[in-house]
Parts: structure tokens; C-alpha cells; sequence
């Protein structure tokens, strides 16, 4: 089996890491994993490609940040360390790639990660029913608050309506 | 769209211009199938830059006559600095120029950055306190673009940009506030402050670091992901609204008689100086804004302010006028300037 880092030479470290959860599975050469601070379990503390990353993304354990750094976005080739350290993205691509790299720290700059603004003609039905039936649960639960029943009524139905087509 | 005017958009009235001098709106755009801008070559920036400028400036497009299309390469040095001087381009779009173009409409309130940090950035300015209608416009331009190009988006992480504080919206909008009755409380770090808790900043702008030349703060929203465009803009008016009224209020609590001498004394001087930097120029511009505020100068208004400190910049001088590429004779112009547009005495 080839290196997954380099792709060139032959893996022979195999490193496994459980980090919330998720396992992730890495193959490695030995030049690769020396490189990576993957070679003993005793180096893990002692290397960390932490130290280069952008202030934006500081507070990130280490060991992500190691199997990140061995993925790459086939669009354009970054890393995620790469991102990191200069705390751009490489293409629109990266972030679908590391999605969940990027969001601890997306909620760390905007305090969560939920897009609540406009969409693009490009965007699916689903957000965009998604997003009505969100508007009239609020405008029901204001029209409650404020007593307009015959308001309120007209919303209910409207949700009600959208829920059936979405089940249907 | 507004309709087509050479008359540049500062000299447009704008609200609240005792304390207002302009309002933007920036969208942030990126197209699917290209890297960004940091990792495209000169070659795929010509190319991007092309395509947005078949989308927006192609055939039949009601737009042709309004805006211009710039390569940033033709540009030279001086004529880069002054339109960042103008905030038609940022420092960073001025400095590498390959491959990279804008598209301004005449009144230059309209500039379309390509291949600067995003694909694509929207700005429009307007004159005074205008946050709606100035998003109204960006987002008509984005509609235009997305209606012909595919512009990169996700579901989650809203519109996709270069750097992740952009995610979401990309937009940014902020009013640029004259606040000297706050600075000389020394109120101006409370406010910041207060204003950062609230997902909005505000910073010093014209002034090297934290000082700020002629009392001018930028006041922008901080945060694009999980906000809405319109929520965005309703916070940062009301926030701006809250501190214009204190602003208003401790202007009231200069003695009149004390704020009178100084509105004069500035007049007085830019009246008759024969030398002024431009330092001098915004520290003496914010007192006649107040004085117009006051109803003090009948001959002098806002947009004559406004045109003051936006047209007269170093780099905006220099490129204007060959004479003025030396600090003497800039100054010296400069001063001749203004004491043809506040009536020599």
C-alpha cells in the first residue's frame, strides 16, 4: 500500500486515532510519519504543525490537526495546515472538503454556523421551503403573542400545508 | 439602479451628515471551478475577470453605459494609490496588479473589485447614513451575477469566501462617523468596546494606527454566518443611531460660545492659510461640519466637506495635477483649493 501523505513510497506506520468519536485511519511511509511527528507515540506532544497555524485557529487539539494535514482538496491541492497558517481557505472546494475543521472554529469567529442569509438561485428547494416554514412559525408564535387569532390561524394552515407536501 | 449620473456620489446629499459622512456595503463572491485568488495564476485571473465582465458588461446589458472596465495592470502607481485614498479599491488590490480589473461606475459609487481577496467584491457608497439603500443596490449586482454565473455557495456555510470571517453573507457593511464631541470626552474605547460585544467594530479610519485624523470612525458589522443581510444592516443603523445621539449630545455640552470661536477659527484659517496639509485639512473640515450642523455657515455645506477631504488626499492631488507630486506644492495647492470652494475672503 502506498503512502497516503506522499502517495510515492510504501506504507509501513500505521496510525489510528479516535478523536471525538470519529476514528480516522492513516498509512504512512516512514519518512512521512517521521515528518508528521507520527513516528513514536512519545513524539505526538512534541511536534505540533499547530504552532504556524493563524491565531483564527488556535484552540484546535493537535492530533486533528495531524490528520487533517495528510488530506488534501483534490480542487486545488490545500491542506488543511495550509489553511491554517495562512487562515484562507484555497478554493470554494476546501470547504466541503474540511468541513469539520473549519467549523470549531467558524463558531468560534461567528458564534455558530448556520448561513441565515440570502440564497442563490442555485439553491435547493429543500433550504428555501426549509426557510419559509421557519418564517411562519415565527410569525405564528408573534401572532399568538399579540392575540390575532385570525392571523395566527392563516399561518397554521399554511404550515400545515407545506408539512403535508414535504411528507408527501 | 439608480440612474446614470457623472455627478460623483459624495456631493449627493446624504441623512445625518452633522455625523455621517458615507455608508458601504461590500458583498464578498466567489465563482465555483476557479481556486481563489491567492492560488489562481494570471492567466485564470484574466479569465474569471473576463467572464464577470461578459456577465455584467455584455452585450445588451443596461449597465454598459454606466460603468467602466479597468485592467489593473494599465493602471499606473499613483492613479492606484489615489483610488484607494478615493476607497474605490483596497491597499492590498492597489499593490499586486496582474491579471486583476474594475468595474466603477461614472459616479464612483459603484466599484467591482475582481480577483482582489474574493473573485468578486461589490462595494457601493453612499453619501451619509443610507445602510438599506445601499445593500439594495449591492444586491441588485448580485443578482445580476448570479442570474449568469455559478456563484459558489453552500447550504450551511451560506456564501463561500476566501477567508472564513466572511462566510455566510461576504457582506459587510459599515458608516464612516464623525465623532469629535465623543473623542474629546475620551469616550471612544468605551464605545468600541461596548460595540464588540454586540458583533460590531469600530476603528479609526484616514489615521495611522488607532489615531484618527479629523475624529472619523468606521463602525461595520463583524459577523456573516447565522445573521441575516437585513438583520445585519437594522443592528448596525440602530447602533449607529445610538451613538450619533450621543455624539449630538455632547456637542450640546460645549458651551456654544466655545464651539462658535471654533467652527470661525476653522473657517478662518481655511479661508486664509496659503499651506495646508492634509492632516490640517480633516481636523479643520470636522469643525465646519459641526458648524453646519449648528446652522452656523450659510455658504459652506456637507457635500462641500465631503468633496474636501475625499478629492484632496495626497495621491488623489498628485495624480490630478502634475505640480503636486512635492509636499509644498501640494500643500499649497490644496490650500488654493479651499479657498476657492469656501469663498476667499
Amino acid at each position: 500500500m502506498k503512502c497516503q501523505n506522499c502517495n510515492q513510497n510504501e506504507a509501513t506506520a500505521y496510525l489510528r486515532s479516535t478523536v471525538n468519536g470519529k476514528t480516522t485511519e492513516l498509512h504512512l511511509c516512514a519518512e512521512c510519519a517521521k515528518k508528521l511527528g507520527v513516528d513514536s507515540v512519545d513524539s505526538l506532544g512534541a511536534f505540533s504543525p499547530m504552532d504556524i497555524f493563524g491565531s483564527l485557529f488556535s484552540g484546535m487539539t493537535p492530533l486533528i490537526g495531524k490528520a487533517a494535514s495528510l488530506k488534501r482538496c483534490p480542487d486545488c491541492g490545500s491542506s488543511f495546515e495550509e489553511i491554517a497558517s495562512i487562515g484562507k481557505a484555497g478554493c470554494p472546494q476546501c470547504y466541503t472538503v474540511f468541513r469539520e475543521e473549519f467549523l470549531p472554529t467558524l463558531r468560534r469567529i461567528h458564534g455558530n454556523a448556520k448561513h441565515m442569509g440570502n440564497l442563490p438561485s442555485s439553491a435547493g428547494v429543500q433550504i428555501k421551503t426549509q426557510r419559509e416554514l421557519e418564517s411562519l412559525k415565527d410569525q405564528l408564535r408573534r401572532a399568538v403573542d399579540a392575540q390575532e387569532y385570525e392571523k395566527a390561524a392563516e399561518y397554521r394552515d399554511r404550515i400545515k400545508e407545506i408539512e403535508k407536501q414535504q411528507e408527501a | 439602479m439608480q440612474k446614470p449620473t457623472n455627478e460623483k456620489w459624495y456631493n449627493q446629499i446624504g441623512e445625518q451628515g452633522d455625523c455621517v459622512v458615507s455608508t458601504r456595503v461590500r458583498l464578498a463572491r466567489n465563482l465555483r471551478g476557479y481556486p481563489f485568488p491567492n492560488r489562481m495564476t494570471a492567466q485564470q485571473k484574466r479569465e474569471l475577470c473576463q467572464s464577470v465582465r461578459d456577465a455584467l458588461l455584455g452585450d445588451g446589458s443596461a449597465l454598459r453605459g454606466e460603468f467602466r472596465y479597468l485592467c489593473m495592470n494599465e493602471i499606473s502607481d499613483l492613479q492606484a494609490a489615489a483610488m484607494v485614498e478615493r476607497h474605490l479599491i483596497s491597499p492590498e488590490f492597489a499593490k499586486k496588479r496582474d491579471g486583476e480589473a474594475l468595474i466603477l461606475s461614472a459616479d464612483e459609487s459603484i466599484s467591482i473589485m475582481l480577483c482582489e481577496e474574493d473573485h468578486i467584491r461589490i462595494q457601493v457608497m453612499r453619501a451619509g447614513l443610507a445602510v438599506r439603500d445601499a445593500l439594495d443596490v449591492a444586491q441588485k449586482l448580485d443578482y445580476l451575477l448570479d442570474e449568469r454565473l455559478d456563484v459558489a455557495f453552500d447550504e450551511q456555510l451560506g456564501y463561500l469566501t476566501s477567508c472564513p470571517t466572511n462566510l455566510g453573507t461576504g457582506m459587510r457593511a459599515s458608516v464612516m462617523l464623525h465623532l469629535p464631541a465623543i473623542a474629546q470626552a475620551g469616550a471612544v474605547s468605551q464605545i468600541a468596546s461596548a460595540v464588540s460585544k454586540i458583533g460590531l467594530t469600530m476603528r479609526g479610519t484616514y489615521g495611522e494606527g488607532s489615531r484618527a485624523d479629523g475624529s472619523l470612525y468606521q463602525l461595520s458589522n463583524q459577523i456573516t454566518l447565522g445573521i441575516s443581510e437585513q438583520t445585519a444592516c437594522d443592528n448596525l443603523e440602530t447602533i449607529a443611531g445610538q451613538i450619533i445621539a450621543k455624539e449630538r449630545e455632547a456637542r450640546s455640552n460645549t458651551p456654544d460660545q466655545l464651539m462658535v470661536d471654533q467652527v470661525y477659527r476653522a473657517l478662518g484659517t481655511l479661508r486664509y492659510a496659503r499651506m495646508l496639509s492634509y492632516d490640517e485639512l480633516l481636523s479643520l473640515t470636522g469643525y465646519l461640519r459641526i458648524g453646519v450642523g449648528m446652522g452656523l455657515l450659510k455658504t459652506v455645506d456637507y457635500n462641500t466637506v465631503n468633496r474636501l477631504i475625499i478629492e484632496l488626499g495626497r495621491a488623489s492631488m498628485a495624480e490630478q495635477n502634475n505640480s503636486a507630486s512635492d509636499p509644498a506644492a501640494r500643500d499649497t495647492l490644496r490650500a488654493d483649493i479651499v479657498r476657492q470652494a469656501l469663498g476667499e475672503a
